[in-house]
């Protein structure tokens, strides 16, 4: 019987790993892909290895240059919404909850880690958003190579949105071209 | 479960009773096994291989770390998941064959390797969001392992994983006061009950008080107390709960005695805490006045319910009584009175660190008799040097407190010589 239960055990604890990585995969199958700029800096982490922070153009929103909503506060959910321009994309819009939708638009879901600043109504001037998509991996040590390519302008990444908003890595590219592909095995 | 010191007494009694034939020889584990203890001390073994599978499970994550780079991700896959299940092939093998305690700590060692799993499976797809949902997952994996297989040291994993996912949301990510994590705990302590485990409703005992410390400024934030006012909720509460834990019959409950046991110990640590707080002139609100006059009367009133089963007595009514007015009454004179709080706050701390002595003396109860010893002893420390600027000053309040506890301790030995005096007579008339 005890047997039983322990091949339950496995069975419950395999399943919740292969749904990890099957549901990224589905996210990473979205054909709703999104080039945004980055800029990151190398910190380490005690369970992680070495891995980049990756910082975007669209990390810190100016609320006042964006449809949508401009009352947030920490934790809030958000959608922002992007745009092409030229070779990335750039946010448009922010709305807490929903996304605001605009043509050609794709909203991508965070969660607000602080705002800043504030008007006379007390709402916040400028809002800084976490995607779930600022860490990237690195082999042990190659992370300030990585970083130097940022610093020059060089590097961006492709984010794959699903249904639901949710960003993933899809690709790393250094001056276009692609060097990292998210992939299954 | 029973408490320690009644399994102890069974033990003996069992020994003698069967030496005299009262009680049937194989009959003794069956005995034990009904009030949640076995004949044999804890196994040597079993310890050494659960020691050996943590240090297993530490050299995998390094070995992972060490070659990760040069893995392609179909090898980390096969390792990662290959080790776990090996983990668990193994814990299979030793049940199998008769030796299920060895097989426990393999299922530890899977456990682990589950959470090591979860952590390198994130890397390799560049999971990053909200990392404390990782460590719920392994908790609740832990807490699978410890409810199915059924497994105590999995139960003491997920407990500890439990604090660190509620360190993780309060601390890293400034959540409002992380309410998911009781249900959690819930869990985890209902297990632990469930599976007769002494440790593990200590250990849960232990998880709950660290999620109540953590949560602190959570609440604050939360209910927009001063730091007074939020600190009386850490005696208020644990001096009900104590009070009432003791209207449960104490041989017959362990749990009822776990949970007074720390309750009391909170509380006590708390209310020598309670004139370290800031000096903030917080005006108490309503919700505050209306929170602790229902604690202090659910105390109270538990206090006055086990005065007539002699679980207290005139002494402890004054004691909560004296607690639940001077806890109330420092939140209204901090901020006037600023640090002449002080010395009476400390005498307080040693009137209540005085009856507990007593109350633990009075009903044999060592785990009281020696939280008070140790109360008594950090008291002192801090007394004699973070209280008094002068050495006169010093001399003075330690000489008059020790004639005074010396003076209570020779009319309490006169007391009590009286009344077997008055006692001896009675019985001799009886006779």
């Amino acid at each position: 019987m005890m047997i039983l239960r322990i091949l339950v055990v496995v069975a419950l604890q395999t399943a919740a790993l292969a749904y990890m990585i099957l549901d990224r995969q589905a996210m990473l199958n979205s054909s709703r892909v999104v080039t945004l700029k980055v800029v990151p800096v190398d910190p380490s982490d005690m369970f992680r290895g070495d891995y980049v922070t990756l910082n975007y153009a669209i990390s810190r929103l100016d609320l006042a240059q964006l449809d949508g909503d401009d009352a947030m506060t920490y934790g809030d959910t958000v959608f922002v919404t992007l745009v092409r321009d030229a070779e990335a994309w750039k946010a448009v819009a922010v709305r807490r909850g929903r996304p605001f939708e605009v043509e050609g638009g794709i909203a991508l879901k965070g969660k607000i880690d602080s705002v800043d600043g504030a008007d006379a109504g007390g709402r916040p001037k400028t809002a800084r958003v976490a995607y779930g998509i600022e860490s990237y991996f690195v082999p042990q040590g190659t992370g300030t190579e990585i970083e130097a390519e940022a610093r020059a302008g060089d590097l961006s990444a492709d984010i794959a949105v699903d249904a639901q908003g949710r960003g993933a890595i899809k690709a790393m590219r250094s001056k276009g071209r692609v060097f990292y592909v998210e992939g299954i095995f | 479960m029973r408490p320690p010191f009644y399994i102890r007494q069974l033990k003996q009694d069992l020994e003698v009773w069967i030496s005299k034939g009262l009680v049937p020889e194989e009959s003794r584990e069956a005995i034990l096994s009904s009030v949640g203890a076995s004949a044999g001390g804890r196994r040597v073994d079993v310890i050494f291989a659960i020691f050996g599978v943590i240090l297993i499970g530490a050299g995998a994550m390094s070995f992972v770390a060490a070659n990760w780079a040069e893995m392609e991700k179909l090898t980390r896959l096969i390792v990662l998941f290959g080790s776990m299940w090996a983990a668990y092939a193994v814990a299979i093998w030793f049940t199998a064959s008769g030796r299920a305690a060895i097989g426990q700590a393999f299922v530890l060692l899977g456990v682990i390797l589950f959470g090591v799993n979860i952590w390198y499976i994130a890397q390799t797809y560049n999971i990053s969001a909200h990392y404390p949902d990782g460590t719920l997952l392994w908790g609740l994996g832990a807490l699978a392992a410890a409810a199915l297989v059924p497994s105590r040291a999995a139960l003491a994993t997920a407990l500890v994983l439990g604090g660190l996912w509620s360190w993780q949301e309060t601390q890293d990510f400034g959540h409002l006061l992380h309410v998911p994590f009781l249900a959690y705990w819930a869990a985890c302590a209902a297990l632990a009950w469930y599976m007769n485990w002494r440790p593990g409703i200590h250990l849960s005992a232990l998880a709950l008080i660290f999620w109540l410390a953590i949560n602190f400024e959570s609440l604050q934030r939360l209910l927009g107390w001063g730091d007074a006012e939020i600190l009386t909720i850490y005696i208020f509460a644990p001096l009900a709960l104590w009070s009432i834990s003791q209207l449960f019959e104490r041989d017959a409950n362990g749990l009822a005695l776990t949970v007074g046991h720390y309750a009391f110990f909170f509380f006590l640590v708390t209310y020598a805490l309670l004139h370290h707080t800031d000096m903030d002139k917080h005006t108490p609100s309503v919700a505050w006045m209306g929170f602790a006059a229902v604690l202090s009367l659910a105390s109270i009133g538990a206090v006055l319910a086990g005065m007539s089963r002699n679980i207290f007595s005139v002494i402890d009514l004054v004691a909560a009584v004296f607690v639940c007015a001077t806890t109330a009454a420092y939140v209204f004179a901090v901020g006037p009175t600023g640090d002449r709080l002080d010395l009476p706050y400390r005498v307080g701390a040693l009137i209540i660190i005085l009856w507990s002595l007593g109350r633990g003396a009075r009903f044999d109860d060592r785990f009281v008799i020696n939280l008070s010893t140790v109360a008594f002893g950090a008291w002192f420390l801090y007394t004699y040097f973070e209280m008094f600027s002068g050495l006169m000053d010093q001399a003075v309040f330690f000489t008059v407190g020790g004639i005074l506890l010396v003076a209570l301790s020779l009319g309490l030995e006169g007391i009590r010589r009286r009344l077997v005096a008055r006692a001896k007579p009675a019985q001799g008339a009886a006779q």
